[in-house]
């Protein structure tokens, strides 16, 4: 052992000797080049947070919420084989009566029959980017408080509105149980818990209220601070509808508060596939989505009562949709790619307090209300501007159950196709009792030979499994 | 009191070494020279590689098979002599100053031998001294005997343990290829790709345009005439110093050189046939005939078997409609392929050169599907001293395909008939008719240049430097265009309008390579060499992406659209790694190897520093030593084992925290905007990946059997997981974490077996197997299942199962009415999702036979199984769903059919998650090697023929079209036959002349 120990240290003697400077200077060069800025890279083509914090970025900021809530609410441009290109309306109006779903992708048609899986793809991509909406605008709002006048900049009192609404498409649209977490500063979670569907219409109202709070905070009295403030009062209005709360929603909303006249559109255009307004796109552009017509034997006629409101066509005659063998009747409110989607309206207004009116005993006191709307019809309806002849006025319902039909009929039509409908079948059945029969589509669904389900809202999608406080919905009620 | 005497004696032989200086050293140098020849002919053979142990010292033999060595340390010199094809030799000589030594060797031919050269990350070694496995294809005689029409062929079942998947049978398409298993979940599983010592671009899906499956890899750019040799080292084991993203492992490439003598001219013609050999399944469409019902069902009037759904409406099915579109109106043609190339090699001892170009064309089973391409590329060896020696490899590909649209595509040509009709309208396509679908103009061209220079620099006999420069250069043009009109405004009328999509993209790999070994004798007994290295590496993909609607008539170019988009992307990463082995020799039978290597990455988090791979191996040739018994059943042994790490880095962006640009219109203007893209991970760090091997390898039977084993165990911590954030954050679908663990164990053999030789036949059987057990051992606390998959929800990453495995809801039936068919009340579903297999094989093995009658004519099959995994077939799936298929339709089909149709309709895809084990005949050849007077009437030196043919039989349970399809072509784990073109047949003739 000993003799192989110098052996080697001889040998080492000798390394070190022949070695010499060559290999001295390869260890230092092997050494030294890691501190050098060899491994510095750059990437144009990402927007880090540093660079938008501050004064300057608030436009961009604002029109990226802007962009999110349009997208969570119509869709995209994005051609859906993914299910990148729904939102709030194409998904709940699919489980209404509104629309029929003319494609392949089983996880549509089973959501189309009211057989909704958690574990669709579509669904989860809807979900998530309702969410992403809602941080968007909170996190811009926060951004519009830290760096602008709020008494003079609309962007914090819009920031919150938006906020506001998506908290009412969760309620409105999706079962019980839902969880609203939220990522820090630092990038760690906090993770919500589920709140029953009533918890999260009083987070609707409440931040509606903010909202409300900091358009009315706002200096003068210019457009930009008139919308936000109607915009405010038609969303809380909406919430408070929904949670039977009809009385306060009517006082919320009166004429003299929310005209006509007012609308808050989002809006579209053909700039990038993501601008598009998806519900033209699923629609009339990819054929995945038709126009039904008195669906699972009580839904509406859309088609057969050829309503001005709620303009539908197949052409060519007998066209078919992506599947190859239903009929694709195309709506036609939203005339194309750029056309801009009404979120909140005068004319929503008007019928809140039409219910308020027939929840009172009232049922002149509505059809009034009902009967004016129908006479003056608002420019802003179709998408495109065109004007709606005034429609025939509507007779006396007789009786109580006629008069729930006329109204809530009128609210379909009005409504159409801006993600109400939905929220207002299931409140046939919450708050006017209506057995589900005679609300949802049932029977046998019309392809894939599946009879309808029983489904009154979305399922929360699987992914938020990946939520530690979630397990399932609490209850999956109208 | 030990130590101190140690440190003396270093100290003191240290200054003596100074002071004696390396001057002394080269005075007293010697010289060893010799010849190599071929031990049963004579003849010398030309460029053999020769080595004096103890040295760094190397050269190959001239055209006369002659080798000599200046500056040779004096003593006992220990030369080994090394050529593929033969089994090494190593003699010992003694050489004094003044007195030169002369050895001779005479080789013995052996296809696999311990004394092949194998190239690693510290530069050429000889396979015996390796602790892990390497395993080599000669793939000039891969090329002499196989159809191979493209790299992936070439490394198609050819090693043990590395598993290429042919997703199916585009022309142009690319493959998956899995060494040792796939470790990470979120990154690619890819190996890393070398030639000639420089990184190249390995991308898989390369491509831009989505033509619903099969898309290019970058891996066929290079041609497989032009390759020498392919070196496959398994794992982080053997790829430790290849450093991050070497945990796949490491496919290196060693193209042709040239060897001196006169210009050799090989010239080689090629064509032959591709064709479509399936019979695809007929549409089905079950009828009522009763008018009321019919008028009830105008949109859809299909009477399924499946009738108690359907309480509101029921049908009485009087007929059933069969009509089978893709068989009547076959949109396939008899494709074909041709080939040409021709090389000029050769040199002097100091100047060698090897210059070779090939031009093929392929047209595929579709009529516009085509892949044409040129390559040409050169070599040059330059001996500039006894001391230097450097060499420049410049290669340049030019392709153009043209890509059909295929699988999960409603222009595809299969979905169209797939899903079709029963009847004749349309005639039976469901979509679009094959000469509509072929209007689409899908295109790719590629320009690339490799590019390298290397050079060995050995200032002593024991010191080696070497370096190597280089870099890979794609220019990828994308393109697609639908001309107005083209496409039925019924069909879309997006597409009727037209559009284009134009897309250039560049990528770059750089690579800069620095060692130096010294090489010294610590005892008669041991050898020692220390290797130190740098490795710098830069990869950037850029491109742009451009796209615009409604295009004018009469026009193909953005410029002739009205909506016009356009975006852009930048990728770039940089790895720089430091190394050092130091390998020790014992004997020269027993190889003891240690390193490690230190890798920065720009993908890492900020908050991480530099990630440590270490290496350990041993090698030990047993048989060589004097106690082992020299028998002729065991006539040479080695023993190896080894141990290393290595990683794998984040997407470029992974460890940000960043948003997007994401332009709204805001009032009459389109503003900039944002939206969040990543929410960054700071701590973000290398997936590593550390393996343990063990194996040997042996010479049994009079040398007429050689066998390989290996067995792996393979663990990859700190897992980087596309963590499935829950929606509720608010933020986008996933982030990375390092999080999961995964495993593989497995095994590889491989043997080979001289069965007969004999003047008029010789037989070869060559053989491998491997085994690999593929577990998600943990996903992360609080982590649920990742659930992915065709239709979203068809795979899973689970603790406890392979990688990607299949799960559904089960099902159970019974034809409890026995009415001869199954409804849906007669299928019961399961409560939960189960495990129902893996997508990929867990084994497998080739058998491969090559038989040489009088020298004249070759015969060679190849045999590939594959099993253990199961695959999605999604085909019947869609089409039962859509009431197409005959399970749903024809109650003469087999009852499991039918229960499967019916939970379909249920909500679970479990009845079609089949069984995807194979075995396929892959490629057979005749050669026929003409006598010499042939050749010479030619004025050629050889001349030979051969005839070949590729997948020409398969034999499987799988009910689908075919087991290996994969809708998703190179994804990660997406694996599901979805109306996927299957892969084609080939017989291609071949004629090579040498001159």
């Amino acid at each position: 052992m000993m003799h192989f120990r110098s052996r080697f240290a001889a040998a080492l003697a000798r390394v070190f000797d022949r070695a010499g400077r060559e290999l001295a200077l390869l260890v230092a060069v092997a050494a030294l080049a890691p501190a050098c800025h060899i491994l510095d890279v750059t990437n144009p083509d990402i927007v880090t947070p540093g660079s938008i914090s501050n004064v300057q970025a608030l436009p961009t900021i604002r029109a990226g919420a802007l962009g999110d809530f349009a997208i969570a609410y119509t869709g995209s441009g994005a051609q859906g084989s993914g299910g990148s290109t729904e939102g709030q309306v194409l998904l709940s109006g699919m489980l209404s009566d509104e629309l029929i779903n003319t494609e392949t992708f089983p996880d549509r048609v089973f959501s189309d029959a009211r057989r909704s899986q958690p574990e669709s793809g579509t669904l989860a991509v809807v979900f998530r980017n309702l969410h992403r909406a809602r941080r968007s605008a909170d996190v811009a709002a926060a951004r519009f408080r830290l760096f602008s006048d709020t008494t003079t900049n609309v962007g914090l009192a819009e920031m919150l509105n938006l906020n506001a609404y998506t908290y009412v498409f969760f309620a409105e649209n999706y079962c019980s149980g839902l969880t609203f977490s939220n990522v820090l500063d630092d990038g760690s979670f906090v993770y919500g818990d589920p709140l029953p569907t009533q918890q999260v219409y009083d987070t609707a109202i409440a931040r509606f209220r903010i909202a409300l709070a900091a358009a009315s905070a706002l200096a003068g009295s210019g457009a930009a601070r008139a919308t936000q403030i109607q915009l405010a009062r038609v969303g809380m209005a909406r919430a408070l509808l929904d949670e039977g709360n009809f009385a306060a929603a009517d006082t919320v909303v009166t004429v003299a508060a929310v005209p006509n006249t007012f609308s808050y559109v989002t809006q579209h255009d053909l700039n990038s596939a993501r601008q598009q307004n998806g519900i033209f796109n699923g629609i009339r552009k990819f054929k995945r989505y038709g126009v039904a017509d008195g669906e699972g034997g009580v839904g509406i006629k859309w088609l057969t009562q050829a309503d001005a409101r709620n303009p539908a066509f197949n052409s060519p005659a007998g066209n078919k949709g992506f599947d190859g063998s239903t009929l694709q009747w195309d709506q036609n409110r939203y005339l194309d790619e750029k056309a801009s989607v009404t979120v909140a309206t005068g004319a929503e207004a008007r019928l809140i307090n039409a219910e308020a009116a027939l929840q009172r005993g009232d049922t002149a006191g509505m059809l009034t209300i009902l009967n004016a709307l129908r006479a003056a019809p608002p420019s802003y309806y179709l998408a495109n501007g065109a004007a709606i002849a005034p429609l025939a006025a509507l007779a006396a319902p007789v009786g109580p159950v006629a008069a729930v039909n006329m109204l809530f009929s009128e609210r379909a039509h009005w409504l159409w196709l801006t993600s109400h409908r939905l929220s207002d079948l299931r409140r046939l059945e919450r708050q006017y009792g209506r057995p589900d029969s005679t609300t949802f589509p049932t029977g046998a669904y019309f392809k894939n030979g599946l009879t309808y389900g029983t489904d009154v809202n979305l399922p929360i999608p699987i992914d938020e499994l990946n939520n530690p406080k979630f397990t399932a919905c609490i209850d999956r009620n109208p | 009191m030990e130590r101190v005497n140690i440190r003396q004696r270093v100290g003191a032989l240290a200054l003596v070494g100074l002071l004696v200086g390396a001057g002394s050293a080269l005075a007293q140098q010697t010289a060893v020279s010799g010849r190599v020849t071929d031990s049963t002919s004579r003849q010398p053979i030309v460029a053999a590689q020769v080595f004096v142990g103890g040295t760094t010292l190397r050269t190959l033999t001239d055209q006369q098979g002659r080798f000599h060595f200046d500056n040779v340390p004096p003593g006992a010199v220990t030369v080994r002599v090394a050529f593929i094809g033969y089994k090494a030799q190593v003699k010992t000589v003694t050489a004094q100053p003044g007195a030169p030594a002369t050895v001779d060797f005479a080789l013995l031919f052996a296809p696999i031998g311990l004394d092949a050269v194998v190239v690693t990350a510290t530069g050429p070694q000889m396979q015996r001294e390796q602790g892990n496995a390497i395993h080599t294809v000669d793939a000039a005689a891969v090329v002499s005997k196989a159809p191979v029409t493209n790299m992936a062929d070439m490394l198609n079942s050819r090693a043990p343990g590395m598993v290429v998947q042919e997703a199916g049978g585009t022309t142009g398409s690319g493959t998956r290829t899995r060494i040792r298993g796939s470790n990470s979940l979120s990154l690619s599983n890819e190996p890393v790709l070398y030639v000639d010592g420089i990184r190249v671009e390995n991308g898989a899906s390369s491509s831009s345009i989505g033509v619903g499956g099969q898309v290019p890899s970058r891996l066929n750019d290079l041609n497989p005439n032009d390759v020498e040799a392919v070196e496959v080292a398994g794992g982080p084991s053997a790829g430790a110093l290849f450093g991050t993203d070497a945990a796949n492992g490491v496919i290196s490439f060693r193209t042709r050189q040239g060897k001196p003598g006169p210009t050799r001219w090989e010239a080689y013609a090629s064509g032959g046939t591709i064709t479509d050999n399936y019979t695809y399944p007929t549409n089905y469409r079950g009828i009522d005939l009763d008018s009321t019902w019919l008028a009830t069902h105008a949109n859809n009037p299909t009477c399924t078997l499946v009738t108690t759904v359907r309480p509101v409406s029921p049908c009485t099915q009087d007929s059933v409609r069969q009509f089978n579109p893709l068989e009547t109106n076959s949109p396939f043609r008899n494709g074909s392929r041709q080939e040409y190339g021709l090389s000029a090699s050769g040199g002097t001892e100091q100047t060698t050169y090897y210059v070779s170009s090939h031009y093929s064309n392929e047209l595929g089973v579709y009529p516009i599907n085509t892949n044409r391409q040129i390559s040409v590329l050169a070599n040059l060896h330059q001996q500039a001293s006894a001391k230097v020696d450097f060499s420049a490899h410049a290669a340049y590909t030019s392709g153009k395909l043209r890509l059909p649209q295929n699988d999960n595509n409603s222009f595809g040509v299969l979905s169209s008939g797939y899903l079709g009709r029963a009847d004749t309208i349309n005639s039976g396509f469901g979509f679009l008719l094959p000469s509509q679908s072929f209007t689409v103009r899908t295109f790719q061209t590629i320009d690339r240049f490799t590019g390298s220079g290397q050079v060995n620099y050995r200032p002593a006999e024991w010191l080696t430097m070497h370096g190597v420069a280089g870099v890979d250069f794609t220019s990828r043009y994308d393109e697609n265009s639908i001309l107005p009109g083209n496409i039925p405004a019924s069909f879309s009328s997006n597409a009727n309008a037209g559009s284009r999509n134009a897309n250039p993209f560049q990528l770059y790999n750089w690579t800069t390579n620095f060692d130096a070994t010294a090489a010294f004798v610590l005892t008669p007994q041991i050898k020692s060499q220390t290797t130190v290295g740098l490795q710098y590496f830069k990869n950037v993909l850029h491109g742009v992406t451009a796209s615009t609607q409604t295009l004018t008539a009469g026009t193909n170019s953005l410029a002739g659209g009205v909506l016009p988009t356009v975006s852009e992307q930048t990728a770039p990463v940089v790895t720089l790694g430091r190394y050092a082995e130091e390998r020790l020799a014992y004997n020269d039978r027993v190889y003891i190897t240690g390193a490690v290597r230190d890798d920065k990455n720009t993908a890492f988090g900020v908050k991480f520093g530099s990630i440590l791979y270490p290496k350990v191996a041993g090698s030990w040739v047993i048989s060589e030593e004097p106690f082992f018994p020299k028998t002729a059943k065991l006539s040479t042994l080695r023993l190896r084992a080894a141990w290393g790490e290595s990683g794998v880095r984040p997407g470029v962006t992974d460890a940000l925290q960043f948003f997007n640009g994401a332009p709204w219109l805001v009032g009459a203007t389109d503003i900039p905007g944002i939206t969040i893209a990543s929410l960054g991970n700071p701590n973000l760090k290398p997936e590593t990946t550390h393996e343990t091997e063990l194996g040997f390898e042996a010479d049994v039977l009079s040398e007429a059997v050689h066998l390989d084993f290996a067995y792996y165990n393979k663990a990859s911590r700190d897992a980087l997981i596309a963590r499935t954030l829950a929606p509720s954050l608010g933020g986008p679908t996933t982030r990375f974490e390092n999080l999961g663990r995964v495993s593989n164990k497995g095994v590889e053999i491989s043997s080979s077996w001289r069965a007969l030789t004999t003047h008029e036949v010789s037989v070869n059987v060559t053989a491998t197997a491997w085994g690999n057990r593929n577990r998600l051992v943990e996903l992360g606390t609080g982590i649920s299942p990742i659930i992915f998959g065709l239709g979203g929800a068809s795979q899973r990453f689970q603790r406890g199962f392979a990688l990607g495995s299949y799960f559904m809801v089960p099902y159970t039936f019974s034809d409890a009415n026995a009415d001869g068919i199954i409804d849906t009340s007669e299928v019961k579903l399961g409560s939960a999702p189960v495990f129902l297999g893996q997508p990929f094989p867990d084994h497998g093995g080739t058998l491969a036979l090559d038989v040489t009658l009088r020298a004249h004519l070759r015969l060679y099959a190849l045999l590939d199984g594959r099993f253990g995994n199961k695959l999605f077939n999604s085909t019947e799936q869609f089409r039962c769903g859509l009431a197409n298929c005959r399970g749903i339709n024809d109650k003469t089909a087999p009852l499991a059919d039918q229960a499967a149709a019916a939970g379909n309709l249920k909500g679970t895809q479990a009845g079609y998650i089949e069984d995807g084990s194979f075995t396929k005949l892959r490629e057979v050849s005749i050669t026929y090697f003409a006598p010499d007077a042939w050749a010479q009437r030619f004025g050629a030196r050889e001349l030979s023929f051969s005839i070949a043919g590729r997948n020409l039989a398969t034999w499987t349970k799988y009910k689908g079209i075919d087991p290996e399809l994969n809708e998703a072509g190179q994804s990660n784990f997406i694996t599901a036959d979805f109306l996927t073109q299957p892969p084609v047949r080939y017989f291609i003739g071949r004629v090579n002349v040498t001159f």
